[in-house]
């Protein structure tokens, strides 16, 4: 087993987990309004924007600064942020002024500056080889060679990030929700664009060393997305995906030296150590499909589990109206009430433990008081609805049945009442059936 | 036989207006039939659900007998002009030849005789001068011409189009109807999604009114009475539209 | 060296190309020169790229061309792994059954996570293409022990390509002028106006898939020469470039390949420039790069001052 403290006190593993961490929470936030503005491809483009800096950077510092220098590292960021500001600003460009469209733009700049990377980067190969291979460290990442004289830097921009965030939290919210009020009202909208570019780049610079610029991209969208389906407001979708990124850049960290004594145990043989950036990548997008199966309000697994307990749901009230037909005193046997529903038995079972139907002797059952009231209640409601689309919306009184069979297993309180107020109070249907009253409805 | 026939059919796609329990027929013999309802009452969503472009939830749709998919040929669709890329590089000359588009024949190239064609449908809508124009430089009267025209080359029995009086001039508006006129002598069905009022008795002689569900179809001179308007317009269906959305969740498991 | 292109600067090169080009026409058989080689791979790269790129921005499918080209990269890797090449380079065969399962499992993939769940589609496509790539990379660098994995296919390496290149690329220009000529029309419809094309029963799907299918093998056959990254500027850029100049889809299409071909013939010329005369060795695929985005300014700086369009927007 491992010591997950090791991970935060060893000296060669404790700048890698920590810069991870750092750079996780950075993209995580930026990527959380990235994903709700529906620019999440944004990342991408600036990712791939970013490497000629890197490269470029590397060739202005090199051979100035010994490359494990603050100052090395320093400059590198700094043209790195700077080619991702210009990458902005030439795909803001392109989408004004030459009317292309957004994704053309992003596409084409991605393919440009990168382009440009490889060229520099080509000459950087012949002269100096060693400066090469520091440049393509920012291709794939490389965090495991992170050192402690970095953390500073990207915690700080970090830092930075969350400070700037919490002070810009409403406008950014009004903003992000609804453009054209934040425009019309006193927000300055123009600043707090700029001021989200700005993070953007930021995130995207502080990222490249570990996640690389492949990889970058999906380190922005992969916390908003895993923390979306349980959030309902912009604080604690940012809270949420901050945690997620913790645990993914975490757990990445783990995996990769973990896996790699493990790989080392079986393969003596074995050269490298796995990459953390996909590891992390991986982890994240792990907690995305989490999240999307299992999350109560969207995931996939509880909206099964929600459309099986309606089904359930529409055939208890078929089997309620059943009963009602024969009458409050009447006691059906098993095999008629079989022949009409399916799954009778687990159904009755379950309106047993819910005390809405008595077994009586002879396999017979009849429905209790509160069985019978809800019984009242949907054929109330469905007669109510019959003379709804009868009266109301000129349906022809042989159809409306169908209808109603539908409409009377949708029912809250604020809808039966509206349904009531519009057609007041009735005691008959269009086949002149009986409606039973809202007392015997039990309300 | 008739020109179209729809049975039961219940539209429930999510983000669009909601169709419930629609059952009408048009009877041949040349028509113009008008769609007519409040806003969100789904006139358009008949349409697409009509052409298969929407699925319906129910309901089944016939049309000269035979399902959609082999009737086809004898059907045409004049979309709302929103739903166009209007800056897609194309000139209006290629919008009509796009008409006469055979997927049996030759992967869609088109023939001599098609090309002849497409000239003389932009003779008949009177955008000839147009042919080798950009779409886009195109005012809102000679989009919908052009649109006419192609729905004109592929010599359709029954015409379905949406909204085609929308934004257009007068003078276009009096040349479309005189196609439409002129397509309804010589026996074809035109049905068309349509927003005024004002203008259903003069131009069409037979209606169809929705608000959600069917409220009457039939001959204008029957159906078109204030009581029939009172019950489209006077009532909102916003209460059965409110019930089939919290059903239609319920069913797909959203909370 | 054997070369005749050795130690020429760009005058000289266009010169010599000329020379060889007329001797070949006038019947005098000769082999082709590595340089040779290498603007003909590139030409048949700009012509594959310049005919589906149009489509691609046109259809707004640009940012799925760049996940596909990502994910194309790991199963280049992968076929490479499990299929080793006897020769230089892959055959069409194995190139194109990788390209084409790629392409579905990306799509796939993007298409399901943007139908089960409530995530939008720029999401759902930036998710999977990292996802897959992220998987694909840890398992790749696990079974064949090279940390290295993919860089050259990142990059390319056009001083690499062989002829054997020239036949792969030359034969996925040919699928391509063949299958986007025999479809243009239906193809076009379809992209104009989906709704149109599905009532008149047109087979969208099939040229959904087609297309898809056209777009991974294009991409998979240039990785060598100019690397999967870079083959965005090829669908991207010539196409961007032409519109400048005209608006209609047929001259798009043939100018964006003519603008190709130009940036082909320019990049190697430079490239060899270069090398003779400063003794530069430099990417010819980042240059190639470089020229497309030069081209777009000048094109840009162009229009501002004269409207090539008005023509066709305002045919007398």
């Amino acid at each position: 087993m491992f010591d997950i403290v090791s991970y935060f006190t060893d000296p060669i593993l404790r700048a890698p987990t920590i810069g991870c961490i750092a750079m996780a929470v950075s993209s995580a936030l930026v990527g959380t309004l990235l994903v709700l503005q529906k620019r999440s491809l944004m990342g991408e483009a600036l990712s791939h924007a970013a490497f000629p800096g890197v490269v470029l950077g590397v060739s202005i510092a090199a051979p100035f600064w010994p490359q494990e220098s603050e100052g090395f590292g320093a400059i590198l960021l700094l043209c790195a942020f700077l080619f991702s500001l210009l990458g902005i600003k030439m795909i803001d460009m392109l989408q004004k002024h030459c009317k292309v469209s957004s994704d053309a733009a992003l596409c084409f700049i991605l393919a440009l500056f990168f382009g440009i990377g490889v060229l520099i980067a080509s000459r950087l190969q012949v002269i100096q080889t060693a400066w090469y291979r520091q440049a393509l460290i920012f291709l794939y990442g490389q965090a495991a060679t992170m050192m402690d004289r970095y953390l500073p830097i990207y915690c700080l921009l970090t830092l930075f990030t969350v400070v700037i965030l919490t002070v810009a939290y409403p406008q950014i919210q009004i903003l992000l929700f609804d453009g054209g009020f934040a425009k019309r009202s006193k927000i300055k909208t123009r600043s707090i664009e700029v001021l989200l570019t700005l993070l953007v780049a930021l995130a995207v610079v502080i990222g490249m060393r570990s996640m690389g610029a492949v990889l970058m991209a999906g380190m922005l969208i992969a916390p908003a997305v895993a923390a979306r389906p349980w959030c309902s407001h912009l604080h604690s979708c940012l809270w949420l995906s901050s945690v997620f990124a913790l645990i993914s850049a975490l757990t990445g960290n783990i995996l990769s030296v973990e896996g790699t004594r493990w790989l080392l145990k079986w393969y003596p043989d074995w050269v490298f150590s796995l990459p953390t950036g996909p590891l992390i990548l991986l982890v994240a997008a792990g907690s995305c499909f989490f999240s999307l199966l299992f999350a109560p309000k969207g995931g996939v697994i509880s909206r099964l589990f929600k459309r099986f307990s309606y089904r359930q749901k529409i055939l208890t009230e078929n089997l309620l109206k059943a009963f009602w037909k024969q009458g409050r005193e009447a006691a059906i046997e098993v095999k008629e009430l079989q022949g009409m529903i399916p799954f009778c038995d687990w159904l009755l079972f379950r309106m047993r433990c819910l005390g809405w139907v008595r077994r009586k002797t002879g396999g017979r059952y009849s429905l209790s008081a509160e069985g019978w009231a809800r019984a009242c209640r949907i054929v109330r409601l469905h007669r109510l609805w019959e003379v709804y689309l009868v009266e109301y919306m000129s349906q022809g009184i042989d159809r409306v049945h169908r209808s109603a069979e539908e409409l009377e297993h949708v029912m809250d309180e604020a809808l039966e009442q509206e349904l009531e107020r519009l057609l007041g109070d009735l005691t008959a249907d269009p086949h002149r059936q009986p409606i039973p009253t809202r007392q015997e409805g039990g309300r | 036989m008739t020109v179209l026939e729809v049975k039961q059919l219940t539209v429930n796609y999510e983000k669009a207006p909601v169709l419930w329990d629609i059952d009408f027929e048009i009877p041949l013999g040349g028509h113009l039939v008008a769609i007519i309802g409040p806003n969100g009452a789904g006139k358009s969503t008949l349409l697409k659900a009509l052409l298969g472009i929407v699925k319906p939830a129910s309901g089944t749709v016939r049309f000269f007998g035979e399902a959609f998919e082999t009737a086809t040929r004898k059907i045409a669709y004049i979309p709302q002009r929103g739903d166009i890329d209007w800056d897609f590089p194309i000139t209006a000359y290629e919008v009509v030849l796009m008409g006469g588009v055979d997927r049996n024949k030759w992967f869609g190239w088109p023939s001599r005789a098609n090309r002849e064609k497409a000239r003389c449908m932009l003779q008949k809508v009177g955008m000839l001068s147009y042919a080798d124009r950009q779409i886009a430089r195109l005012s809102g009267g000679q989009q919908q011409r052009l649109f006419i025209a192609r729905a004109l080359m592929q010599e359709a029995d029954l015409y379905l189009m949406d909204e085609p009086f929308v934004g257009v001039d007068a003078a276009t508006e009096q040349d479309i109807l005189s196609i439409f006129h002129e397509l309804v002598s010589l026996g074809k069905t035109l049905i068309v999604v349509h927003h005024d009022l004002v203008t259903v008795e003069r131009c069409f002689d037979w209606v169809v009114v929705l608000n959600t569900c069917l409220v009457a179809a039939g001959p204008v001179s029957t159906i078109f009475t204030p009581e029939t308007l009172m019950r489209a317009y006077g009532r909102t269906s916003s209460l059965l539209n409110e019930a089939i959305r919290k059903g239609q969740q319920k069913q797909a498991g959203i909370p | 060296m054997n070369n005749p292109y050795w130690g020429c600067d760009v005058v000289q090169f266009f010169v010599v190309l000329m020379q060889r080009s007329l001797a070949v026409l006038t019947g005098k058989s000769m082999s082709l020169a590595p340089d040779e080689v290498q603007i003909l791979v590139l030409i048949m790269i700009a012509i594959s790229c310049g005919l589906i790129g149009t489509f691609l921005v046109i259809r707004k499918m640009t940012m799925l061309a760049n996940s596909l080209s990502h994910t194309i990269l790991i199963g280049i890797v992968a076929a490479t792994w499990l299929c080793p090449p006897h020769g230089y380079v892959l055959s069409l065969p194995i190139l194109f059954i990788a390209a084409m399962i790629t392409a579905f499992i990306t799509v796939g993939v993007t298409r399901l996570i943007g139908k089960a769940t409530h995530v939008k589609e720029d999401a759902s496509i930036g998710l999977s293409f990292t996802a897959l790539f992220a998987l694909g990379l840890v398992v790749l660098m696990i079974f064949t022990k090279n940390a290295h994995i993919g860089t050259e296919a990142v990059m390319g390496n056009l001083d690499a390509v062989h002829v054997h290149d020239l036949w792969l690329s030359g034969g996925v220009a040919f699928m391509n002028i063949l299958i986007l000529t025999v479809v243009y029309p239906v193809i076009k419809v379809i992209s104009f106006d989906r709704a149109f094309a599905s009532s008149a029963r047109l087979p969208c799907r099939i040229i959904d898939a087609l297309f898809l299918v056209l777009l991974a093998t294009t991409s998979m056959a240039a990785f060598r020469a100019v690397g999967v990254l870079l083959v965005l500027a090829f669908l991207t850029g010539p196409i961007l470039i032409a519109r400048f100049f005209c608006h209609r889809l047929s001259r798009l299409m043939g100018l964006a390949v003519l603008f190709g071909i130009v940036v082909a013939l320019i990049s190697v010329a430079i490239a060899r420039h270069v090398l003779s005369v400063y003794q530069v060795p430099l990417s010819t695929a980042g240059i190639a790069v470089t020229c497309i985005g030069v081209f777009f300014g000048l094109g840009l700086l162009c229009s501002r001052s004269f409207d090539f369009r008005r023509k066709e927007c305002y045919p007398s």
